[in-house]
């Protein structure tokens, strides 16, 4: 025991405490204020998927090294991929791992859509598939709505409803999102186009190949296609015929993706 | 005279974390040193002498009662301007040099510029490192490091000097020239407060000694109030026979042979005729001495009086 | 304050003595430097990972730098029983902590200064590109290493130079857990666990308002004022825990 010599420098805790309490208004502060980025404050990161990118992973976790951490789980997305089988159920989480930890990391966004659309969509049961091409979808929404401003999430959802779904009427709209980006590539337009031939909406299809041509005088596929559509539509045959080979393409590829038929697509003029 | 050091019923008792009886280091310690004077603190270790010291430098805080430094509270910064302390085993810090360290510690006393060179200087001189001023405190010897522990005490040319344990660790020349400091510091009038397990070196170089033991203060005076007075005269001497042993026995003294020499204990006052009477017999007188005890032997028996 | 600036310059020539900290730098500078000889993946993501790693490399390096130097500011003067000759001079107990705290925070900041060059003076080599917008992230790492250095210090003015380590790499990890504690807060449905799980989270460290490494890496601009006060939060974390540490250090007996 001590008499009460020690206890004169006990008078520091007042003022302590004092800023302790008006530290809480500054952290508040710091939350709210715009140039905070809140998705990079520490969500709940499944610890789960971060253990399959090894201990040091996790460790790094811990110790509050998501950059690293986020890097050493890409390394482990490569290596589930190559080896294939199980690695592919595998690299679902460990993936939403990466894109909550490191929500601005485009590739990993992109891969995982693409991943749980096409490629759990070819392991996963049949009556399950349709699920896993909508988690597609969602994770490039989740994404575009963190990366706003840039067109690569735009692009793949895009393609997503273009090439998957065969859904023209959802990746028009999606297509047109990326163009809206001035570093988007020359092709997107393209696909505009393609969009509105596969719906049978000709006269669209062929104003569409003429802005990429007004856009790029030197695009030769603008060009080759409105020659194209020039000769198709000189000889009504010759259209008839293109309208009938669209549906069976189209109508063939939904059939073995079990997607709704296309419906005998409206005439032109 | 003033009251340099000033203890008043000072007790610590230690206790561990969780509390418990505690062990009494020091109890009810009432002291006063006074200006100008050199005080021995001594004791055996454990006695509380070290305990006694850092509650006057405030290293320790006292359990009850209190020690004051010239006046003043001992945690007073003005205090501690006043004051050099020279630790038991001094450590300093390996990566300076003597005169670093001596830097390190001026500044701290606001000594500055040339006054602050001119006394490093001084003080290398005095404790003869002047030569090894560049040299790494790592590199020291257990004297060296001893020596510059001194010379950092004296920075500040302190008013009260407090030295736990002057010449421990040293050998007799580094003793020797410690001890000639002390003697000169006191001469110069300074106060100074010294704790040894050596007695007869508090008994050579201190005015009044303070005889701790198990943290009381058993005895504390001058040198000449705790030693009692010699209360015999010894007289060794040469070729006596069988029957001026008798006569000498016969005057009261103890006579015993060793060596050829016999060597008579005899009452003062019955000295100048055992003297006469081993003259007389044709006797040599070899030597006359009257011993006095030491503090140790004093100690010794107040220490046994304890324990019985 | 002449005795702060005394043991602050004692501090930063004690601290540059000694060969676990110059080891610690040399060996971040190595790391640094040779993470710039491996090629990964695409050149974007190779962008993206030099520039983690790199931070990374000094945020680590600055920690072990910050939980060493703060348990060697007491402990050892207590253990080798230097701090009684300065104790016995005339410098208070608080002016000891600090004198102490500034010269390790100087270290530290001249460390990360040192590591910063090496990193985008590498990152230019590498790719010719200057990225000097990296150092904004150090600014968010010194403070929270800041924070660090107090607070291992405070916990060695009462325990072991082992048991402030351990407590050095925990208190870490709290600072970074924070934000499962904040989301636990949120679920709950007692209003008296909310507001004990947000008292928790006020008072205990929280570094993730200091971490701006992604942001950074990702190229997002950090306003000036968010900056100020990530500096008010760094600062006044430290100062609070500096006043406990002078006040544990006041009743510590020696």
């Amino acid at each position: 025991m001590k008499g009460k010599a020690h206890k004169r420098g006990r008078w520091l805790l007042l003022p302590a405490f004092a800023v302790l309490v008006l530290l809480v208004p500054v952290q508040r502060s710091i939350v709210s204020d715009p140039g905070y980025r809140k998705e990079y404050v520490n969500p709940a990161v499944n610890l789960g998927s971060v253990r399959e990118g090894g201990t040091v992973a996790l460790m790094a976790m811990l110790g509050g090294f998501r950059p690293l951490v986020s890097n050493l789980l890409w390394l482990k997305v490569d290596e589930f991929w190559h080896r294939g089988g199980s690695g592919y159920w595998r690299m679902v989480g460990v993936l939403q791992a990466i894109c909550e930890m490191d929500p601005h990391f485009i590739d990993a966004w992109s891969t995982f859509g693409w991943h749980c659309a096409w490629n759990i969509y070819v392991d996963a049961p049949v009556k399950d598939r349709p699920k896993w091409v909508q988690t597609g979808i969602e994770i490039y929404q989740r994404g575009i709505k963190f990366n706003p401003d840039r067109y690569d999430l735009y692009k793949d959802l895009a393609w997503l409803y273009h090439d998957k779904l065969r859904d023209y009427e959802r990746a028009i709209p999606a297509w047109q999102e990326t163009l809206k980006h001035p570093d988007a590539p020359i092709y997107v337009r393209h696909m505009i186009a393609h969009c509105y031939e596969n719906t049978w909406q000709v006269d669209k299809a062929i104003a569409t190949w003429k802005e990429c041509l007004k856009e790029d005088p030197t695009d030769v596929v603008a060009k080759a296609a409105l020659d194209w559509w020039r000769q198709q539509t000189a000889d009504p045959e010759k259209l008839k015929a293109e309208k009938l080979r669209i549906l069976v393409r189209e109508n063939g590829v939904r059939r073995s993706r079990q997607l709704p038929m296309m419906e005998e697509p409206h005439s032109i003029r | 005279m003033a009251s340099v050091v000033e203890m008043h019923g000072l007790t610590k008792v230690y206790r561990s974390f969780f509390g418990g009886t505690g062990v009494l280091a020091l109890n009810q310690l009432d002291l006063e040193i006074q200006e100008g004077e050199t005080f021995g603190l001594v004791g055996p270790n454990g006695s509380g002498k070290t305990t006694c010291l850092k509650l006057l430098l405030g290293l320790l805080y006292p359990t009850a009662g209190e020690a004051m430094l010239f006046g003043r509270k001992v945690w007073d910064m003005r205090v501690k301007a006043l004051l050099g302390y020279m630790p038991e085993t001094p450590y300093f810090y390996d990566h300076l040099s003597g005169e670093q360290l001596l830097r390190y510690f001026a500044q701290l006393f606001g000594l500055r510029g040339a006054e602050q060179r001119r006394r490093i200087d001084e003080l290398l001189a005095l404790v003869g490192l002047s030569e090894r001023r560049h040299m790494l405190l790592r590199y020291y010897s257990r004297g060296m490091l001893q020596r510059i522990g001194l010379a950092q005490a004296l920075l500040n040319d302190p008013a009260l000097l407090i030295v736990d344990e002057v010449t421990s660790g040293l050998d007799p020349v580094g003793a020797h020239q410690i001890r000639s400091l002390i003697l000169e510091l006191k001469r110069q009038g300074k106060t100074i407060l010294l704790s040894s397990h050596l007695l007869n070196e508090v008994q050579t170089l201190c005015d009044r000694v303070g005889v701790l033991y198990r943290g009381n203060l058993k005895a504390c005076g001058t040198i000449d109030e705790l030693l009692p007075q010699p209360s015999q005269v010894v007289i060794t001497a040469l070729g006596l026979e069988a029957p001026t042993v008798a006569r000498l026995e016969e005057l009261g003294a103890a006579c015993a042979a060793a060596d050829g020499m016999v060597r008579v204990t005899v009452a003062p006052e019955q000295a100048e005729q055992a003297v006469a009477v081993i003259q007389g017999d044709g006797g040599r007188l070899h030597e006359l001495t009257r011993p006095r005890p030491t503090l140790e032997e004093v100690f010794m028996d107040m220490v046994r009086e304890e324990v019985e | 304050m002449r005795s702060i600036i005394t043991i602050a310059r004692n501090t930063i020539s004690e601290a540059l003595s000694r060969v676990i900290l110059q080891m610690i730098l040399v060996f971040a500078i190595i790391f640094l430097v040779l993470g710039f000889f491996f090629t990964f993946m695409t050149p974007g993501e190779e962008d993206k990972m030099l520039k983690d790693l790199g931070l990374t490399v000094i945020t680590g390096f600055g920690l072990l730098l910050a939980i060493f130097m703060g348990v060697s500011l007491i402990q050892p003067e207590m253990e080798r029983r230097t701090i009684y000759a300065l104790l016995a001079k005339p410098v208070r107990r608080l002016e000891f902590v600090l004198g102490k705290y500034a010269g390790t925070i100087a270290v530290l900041a001249l460390s990360m200064i040192v590591m910063g060059v090496v990193l985008v003076g590498s990152l230019f080599l590498k790719q010719g590109v200057w990225s000097p917008e990296l150092l904004i992230a150090l600014v968010g790492i010194f403070f929270a290493l800041m924070i660090m250095a107090a607070l291992v210090m405070m916990i060695s003015t009462f325990a072991s130079t082992l048991m402030s380590v351990v407590a050095g790499f925990l208190f870490w990890s709290i600072g970074y857990a924070q934000s499962y504690l904040q989301q636990l807060s949120e679920h709950a449905d007692n209003p008296v666990s909310v507001r004990v799980l947000n008292t928790i989270s006020a008072v205990l460290p929280n570094f993730t308002y200091l971490d701006l490494r992604l942001a950074v890496v990702d190229g997002l601009s950090i306003p000036a004022q968010l900056l100020g006060k990530m500096a008010l939060y760094g600062v006044g974390y430290a100062a609070v825990v500096l006043a406990i540490a002078a006040v544990l250090f006041n009743e510590r007996e020696m």
